[in-house]
């Protein structure tokens, strides 16, 4: 007897995070997606130690120099300078946790205000709140996104912070109805019924007994949500309505140095590498717990 | 509290009507049902899918949301009115003093949390006491429903459970707070035919133990002659015989009734075929005029067809019949 239930205890289930993690590193792009954004969550932290020149310090002898390791009056510029004499390396560091925290803000406040706002379109389906909420949802997926931060931005002025607000509100709808359509799915289900039974109230239904099954697809939403919070956010930056010059952001340093294209490839290139290797990773990492959050998916 | 204790039946239920749909296209899915649960006493509910039994359920409980529309004479529970209680007295009496069990016990327990954590909230919320005392509680919730290696299993998540257990968790939160009325929608039908024998043993230990008050609704008649010691058997929304276990198999007097007991495979041994009731149950836009089962009566005669008959008594049964089985034809 002593011999089964030891076999029993080795096989006690594993613990959910482990569960989790056994699934995601099954998929080895996730795995990789994840590896490169350690990296960028790194830079992004110890900017300050890592680049090897402030951002926004001018090198006037030294403007438009292509990557080298060759030092110029003392200085080594890896990854080249720009056409005013800043070292490329250092703003695409710093660049980092501009995107970084553009990526955190506008998901948060996306999530802060599209999960309470699907929550109470699925719990009040068929009356008024889900009408309102839903087609105002509606109206705004109508629009594309790009000109609907446009807009936004063109209301609130230009300027990082309002960027972000903007690309808070172009995603709404998504977490919405994603939200929405979770929660309709877990109300259908007996225990909402039975916790309902016990006597609880909305509000704790709402937060207590349905979003927790409702966080699947909000994570994998949420983290998706960041590579097009990051793409939006350099579209921006782009066209001027995003971070301000000299901010080293990823979208206005294209913009800046723009007409470089033919003479200069890396400062162009740069940059535009930095976003796509970034939303890369944030994509695969999606992936990869999109797959390992689904129950339908596992085997 | 009006009445003394134990003279006023547990639960009263009068001329509850339960709607849905439009005006024109209203579907009846409980009309004039009318019954009364005595403490301690094991009601069974029969019917084929589609009769009431579970909406019954669930309009006593308050669970039946807009659009559909309840109403009712008189609904109360141990003298108290629930129609004119308000919201939060009626949660708060429904959540300690009626339980309810339900039918698809996968999707009863929240996936998100382990049995322990469900089972100390639901003791949190009625009793109190300290974390470890919940604890306790709730281990020895799970020893009561005669789960196996109870310990472990408080720890587990559902999905880590089998249907059986599940279950098991389910009538565990059921009782955690003592309740006068166990309300069981089909508590077997989603499990293997051995462990059905066992949930239906473990509900009547915990019946008689704890003296609740216990309605079995169930499709399965094999169950109610086990168990039950009044049944209600209902079809298309009504009442259509109440009657004594016993009497009801001894002498039905519902033609339904019949059908349902000639149906029963004990029945049907040597036969080649199982006798059935043919057709189904009348949906919204095809309801006879006349009595609900005249399409299908075997019995049935011309004044079926014109008008709906009332609950008779017959002998010691109630039936919703003109022509009651084994006695003389209503006037």
């Amino acid at each position: 007897m002593t011999t089964t239930s030891a076999a029993l205890a080795s096989h006690a289930p594993p613990s959910p995070a482990r569960e989790l993690w056994d699934d995601f590193k099954r998929n080895r792009g996730a795995v990789i997606g994840l590896g490169v954004l350690v990296v960028l969550a790194f830079l992004a932290v110890f900017a300050n130690v890592v680049s090897p020149y402030d951002p926004s310090e001018q090198f006037r002898d030294a403007t438009l120099r292509p990557p080298s390791l060759t030092p110029i009056g003392g200085h080594v510029f890896l990854l080249g300078t720009d056409p005013v004499g800043r070292d490329v390396l250092s703003r695409l560091i710093h660049g980092t946790r501009l995107s970084l925290v553009i990526g955190l803000v506008s998901v948060g406040l996306s999530l802060s205000l599209g999960v309470p706002l699907g929550l109470v379109a699925g719990f009040y389906r068929g009356k008024l709140p889900e009408t309102i909420v839903m087609r105002w949802m509606d109206v705004m997926l109508a629009l594309p996104s790009l000109l609907l931060a446009v807009a936004v931005v063109a209301v609130l002025g230009p300027g990082l912070a309002n960027a972000m607000y903007a690309i808070a509100i172009v995603m709404l709808p998504h977490f919405v109805r994603l939200t929405r359509g979770a929660v309709l799915g877990e109300l259908a289900k007996d225990y909402v019924a039975a916790s309902r039974l016990a006597g609880a109230g909305t509000v704790r239904l709402m937060f207590d007994t349905v979003l927790p099954n409702c966080a699947a697809p909000l994570i994998v939403q949420a983290t998706l949500g960041f590579s097009s919070a990051i793409l939006d956010a350099a579209a921006l930056g782009f066209l001027g309505l995003g971070a301000q010059p000299p901010t080293p952001e990823w979208g206005s340093m294209l913009a800046s140095a723009l007409e470089f294209i033919q003479s200069a490839w890396w400062v162009v290139t740069l940059p535009g590498l930095a976003i796509l290797v970034t939303v890369l990773a944030f994509n695969l990492t999606g992936d990869g717990l999109r797959d390992a959050l689904d129950p339908k998916l596992k085997t | 509290m009006s009445a003394a204790p134990g003279s006023a039946p547990l639960l009263e239920v009068a001329g509850l009507h339960v709607e849905f749909g439009a005006a024109g296209a209203t579907l009846h899915a409980a009309s004039d049902v009318s019954f009364s649960v005595d403490a301690g006493e094991v009601v069974g509910i029969v019917g084929e899918s589609g009769s009431g039994k579970s909406v019954t359920a669930l309009a006593i409980l308050g669970l039946i949301d807009a659009p559909g529309r309840v109403r009712a004479e008189r609904l109360a529970f141990a003298g108290h009115d629930l129609q004119t209680m308000s919201e939060r007295d009626r949660r708060a009496l429904s959540g300690g003093e009626i339980a309810m069990i339900f039918q698809d016990p996968m999707t009863s327990l929240n996936p998100s949390f382990t049995v322990a954590f469900q089972l100390m909230e639901t003791i949190a919320l009625h009793e109190g006491g300290s974390r470890k005392a919940r604890r306790a509680r709730a281990l020895q919730l799970l020893k009561d429903v005669e789960i196996p290696d109870p310990e472990r299993r408080l720890d587990a998540f559902p999905h880590q459970l089998s249907g059986g257990m599940s279950q098991r968790v389910m009538v565990a939160m059921a009782i955690a707070c003592n309740p006068r009325l166990l309300i069981a929608d089909e508590p077997t039908t989603a499990l293997d035919v051995t462990v059905q024998a066992q949930m239906l043993a473990l509900l009547l230990r915990l019946q008689r133990e704890r003296g609740m008050a216990l309605v079995l609704i169930t499709h399965d008649l094999g169950v109610v002659a086990e168990v039950a010691q009044r049944v209600l058997v209902m079809y298309a929304g009504q009442i259509v015989e109440t009657a004594a276990a016993s009497d009801l198999f001894a002498q039905p007097r519902h033609p339904y009734t019949e059908a349902l007991l000639a149906s029963l495979p004990e029945r049907n041994a040597g036969r080649r075929r199982l006798a059935s009731l043919a057709g189904i149950v009348p949906g919204v836009f095809d309801r006879p005029a006349g009595c609900l089962l005249s399409p299908r009566c075997p019995y049935v005669q011309p004044r079926c067809r014109a008008e709906r008959p009332a609950l008779f008594e017959v002998g010691t049964s109630r039936a919703r019949c003109f022509f009651p089985l084994g006695a003389e034809p209503r006037p």
